[in-house]
């Protein structure tokens, strides 16, 4: 190469790069840019001096271009009005040949120029549009990752709320099918009365100190700890050995919130209730294990007040469904008429006549069937429907017994009453009203009550008793242990406890030390003036020894079931269809 | 899973984003609609503006080399954009092939567009975060997987501390990557400053009140007091065409609406 064609070279690169727009940032600045523009010129200056036409360089020097950032569609315009009216000139070129070549030479330039653009104009749009696509999908998986996260954890203590802790069990339960698992539900007491005290942001940095203690045990210890919402939380024990290593874990959380903490310039010392499972992974779903901890945890808080834990027994919790199920249904089953009354004859041994009938309520559940009376009075009680439901049942047996004629003398109605029932100051005018309204004369009412009645602390009762004795009602006492507080009772007949009754077979070599205690008490109750009778009768040896020893009255299986009242009625009114206005019960 | 019924707002493509509004300043196409009117109205109502962007990667180009020459070997890249154009991993593992650089972006097609560019570059990777949570950045699993902090790192923060509000603490951000770096690491720094055309300056930052990134005016002094745990070298904090000018560039045309620098972290930060 000449020299004086490297200074054309330079000279012309010079002029070039001064016409190109500053719109396209070039890496390097103006050294480099200058580096690439000398040597363009350079392959285009072999490109018309070279011993064969070249008409490639044209078009390379457009792709370099584009190449190094210069792609402004200005840089071709200025680029080509360059090459046309100063190349030859710098570069001292002259005649034909050289002005063919580079007419040939701009055209191909333009060629490759736009084609690189175009093609990375392309590039370029594909390539964003694919970008913001990987950035949507990035987006949406750290936003389903959030969501995850929040649709897991408590917000307030970032644990694993109860969706969390169900997987988790799940998963356990799947991976460790002959392993045993223990799970502890964990409650603060009296939680909501802290929060309405102290306010909200004091309780929930109480949970959050409590989530702080737990989580220590927790990690020590490896258990798996859960916030359930609200004050409770959840210690899940793998790999237990018995029932101790779950309370252990529970007693030791428990333990941990004795120390007060000081939260909100308020000392706040706190306890918390403990309901426990431990079992056979296999045993159930973690739905299981929750619910009989939850069950576990009711048991605590309401039957164990002193003690901080309960463990969950299978029996303890069909009592519990039972009575759940039964308590539910008991309110619509007295609207429904579910609930009856069915009367057993009461004999008299000593000439085999019916002198009375014991009425007992009797209630068939659509699914549980046939719900002792002793149940039911008890459920009652505990959902505070008892006293209106024996008022009522009251009125209708004394209704119906009110009808019954029969010679030589009609039969007394006899009726089980609770001793909650004689605390109540108003027993006496609600009898007194039944009688009214029935037209049962007093004398042929007998309320049978429990044994403690007659030991109640409270003069209540006792007065309840005397009242009720003075206005001629019968007093019957089932049990009674010994004739001391029964001598000064109104009470004018006692109930044999049926358990007396269980050795007497002649079979059984029981019998005489069974017949031998019978005597001796219904010696003893006749001695004291009270009538005797025998409940629950249930085979002839039993009616037997009973008639030899004098006992008075009897009623059991053996001498007659409990009946319907419409059989009732016929027992008394022979030949009389029972009127239609008489009561449903 | 479920997903909830709102729509996300990591992708907006309604609102221009400071790192695409570069790239169409720069003359790259990784760039929407919004964000090329957005660049031509600051044109408009400060013409020369997007000059800043050119003078911004060359000062960034300039700051890498001059610490290539120093000695480091690792870069962290915070507020990259678009690495199209003078790429900081290209211009250093030029020089050592396994030199590290970590690109760290808030908009997350930047950063898809990068990791993209980088798949087959074992030393370098791009990661979204947000400048404001310095130690998201610090801890982040593939940040520790390429930088290691117990050597010398170059953080380079160019054109991205005037997006950070005074509310987010940017002096007790720069203090985090202080504490974090090595003894002998570096800091390059850019940063809007009062224009001397002071009415058009304020148009263009009102403009950008109406991005996700607003843009903070700060002057030379306030910049100088954010960098608490670094010492400037010299020339120290000057407009960003006259830190270590090419030779070749001194016909340019200054820039002086940001100022910028090379900071060491001091022995006793």
């Amino acid at each position: 190469m000449r020299l004086g064609a490297d200074h054309g070279v330079v000279a012309f690169a010079a002029a070039w790069a001064q016409a190109l727009p500053r719109t396209n940032f070039v890496p390097g600045g103006t050294a480099r840019r200058t580096q690439l523009l000398q040597a363009m010129t350079r392959q285009l200056l072999t490109a018309l001096t070279g011993p064969v036409a070249d008409p490639h360089a044209g078009f390379r020097v457009g792709v370099d271009l584009v190449h190094n950032a210069m792609s402004d569609p200005r840089v071709m315009a200025a680029s080509m009005g360059v090459l046309r009216r100063r190349l030859l000139t710098d570069l001292q070129l002259t005649g034909p040949e050289p002005i063919a070549r580079l007419i040939v030479l701009i055209e191909q330039f333009a060629l490759g120029f736009t084609t690189t653009l175009r093609d990375r104009v392309r590039d370029a749009a594909e390539s964003i549009s694919r970008d913001e696509r990987e950035a949507w999908r990035t987006h949406q998986q750290q936003l389903q990752r959030q969501v995850r996260h929040a649709l897991l954890h408590d917000p307030l203590t970032g644990l694993p709320n109860r969706a969390a802790l169900t997987a988790y069990l799940d998963i356990v339960i799947a991976r460790k099918p002959s392993s045993r698992i223990g799970v502890c539900l964990l409650n603060i007491q009296r939680f909501s009365a802290i929060n309405d005290t102290f306010g909200t942001t004091t309780a929930d940095r109480l949970l959050q100190d409590t989530a702080r203690r737990f989580r220590a045990v927790a990690t020590d210890r490896d258990y798996y700890l859960a916030h359930l919402g609200g004050d409770t939380f959840a210690l899940v024990v793998e790999d237990t050995t018995g029932p101790d290593d779950a309370v252990k874990a529970a007693d030791m959380a428990l333990r941990l919130l004795r120390h007060p903490r000081r939260i909100g310039g308020h000392d706040l010392s706190i306890t918390a209730a403990a309901g426990i499972v431990e079992r056979p992974t296999a045993a159930g779903s973690s739905g299981d294990l929750l619910r009989t901890a939850a069950m576990a945890l009711t048991w605590t808080r309401r039957d164990n007040p002193a003690t901080s834990w309960t463990l969950f027994e299978p029996a303890r919790e069909a009592r519990d469904v039972r009575r759940h199920q039964l308590t539910h249904a008991l309110p619509d089953a007295v609207r429904r008429g579910e609930l009856t009354l069915a009367y057993q004859p009461i004999i008299r041994l000593r000439d085999n006549t019916i002198v009375g009938m014991h009425a007992t309520p009797r209630w068939r559940h659509r699914n549980l069937g046939a719900v002792p009376a002793g149940e039911l009075l008890d459920l009652a009680e505990r959902i505070g429907i008892l006293a209106p439901l024996s008022v009522h049942l009251l009125h209708v047996a004394c209704t119906r017994a009110a009808t019954w004629q029969a010679t030589p003398e009609p039969p007394i109605l006899s009726i089980d009453c609770t001793t909650a029932q004689l605390r109540d100051t108003g027993i006496l005018s609600t009898v007194t009203a039944a009688l009214d309204t029935s037209g049962l004369p007093p004398n042929r009412l007998q309320l049978a009550v429990a044994q403690d009645a007659l030991r109640d602390p409270s003069d209540a009762v006792a007065f309840t008793l005397d009242g009720l004795a003075r206005n001629g009602i019968h007093i019957a006492v089932n049990n009674t242990g010994g004739p001391a507080n029964l001598a000064d009772s109104p009470i004018s007949t006692v109930l044999l406890d049926p358990r007396l009754l269980n050795g007497v077979d002649v079979y059984l070599p029981t019998y005489a030390s069974s017949t031998t205690t019978l005597a001796w008490l219904i010696e003893m109750f006749h001695d004291l003036a009270r009538t005797v009778t025998a409940t629950d009768v249930r085979s002839r040896d039993q009616l037997e020894a009973l008639h030899d020893l004098g006992c008075d009255t009897a009623r059991g299986d053996y001498l007659a079931h409990p009946m319907t009242p419409d059989a009732a009625d016929q027992l008394f009114n022979p030949g009389n269809r029972p009127p239609s206005t008489s009561p449903a019960v | 899973m479920v997903l909830p019924e709102w729509v996300p707002d990591g992708v907006d493509i309604t609102t221009p984003n400071a790192a695409r509004v570069y790239d169409y300043a720069l003359g790259g196409f990784h760039n929407f609609e919004v964000d090329r009117r957005f660049a031509d109205e600051a044109e408009r109502v400060w013409p020369g503006v997007l000059q800043l962007a050119h003078d911004n990667r060359a000062f960034l180009g300039r700051a890498v080399r001059w610490l290539a020459g120093r000695g480091i070997r690792q870069f962290l890249d915070i507020g990259s954009g678009i690495p199209t154009l003078g790429n900081v991993h290209e211009v250093v593992q030029c020089a050592t092939a396994d030199a590290r650089v970590v690109y760290v972006d808030i908009d997350p097609v930047a950063v898809a567009h990068s990791r993209r560019i980088l798949a087959d570059n074992r030393y370098a990777t791009a990661v979204q975060g947000d400048l404001r949570q310095p130690q998201d950045i610090l801890g982040h699993l593939e940040v520790l997987d390429l930088i290691d902090f117990s050597e010398p790192v170059g953080v380079l923060m160019v054109a991205v501390l005037h997006f950070i509000d005074d509310a987010d603490d940017p002096a007790g951000i720069l203090q985090q990557f202080a504490d974090a770096a090595a003894a002998g690491s570096h800091l390059a720094v850019s940063h809007a400053v009062p224009a001397v055309n002071a009415p058009a300056q304020e148009n263009v930052r009102q403009l950008y009140q109406r991005t996700p990134t607003s843009l903070r005016i700060r002057t030379p002094a306030q910049v100088a007091g954010l960098l608490g745990g670094w010492q400037v070298l010299e020339p120290g904090l000057v407009p960003i065409s006259d830190w270590h000018p090419d030779p070749e560039d001194a016909d340019e045309p200054p820039q002086r609406s940001a100022v910028g620098g090379v900071a060491r972290r001091s022995a006793t930060g």
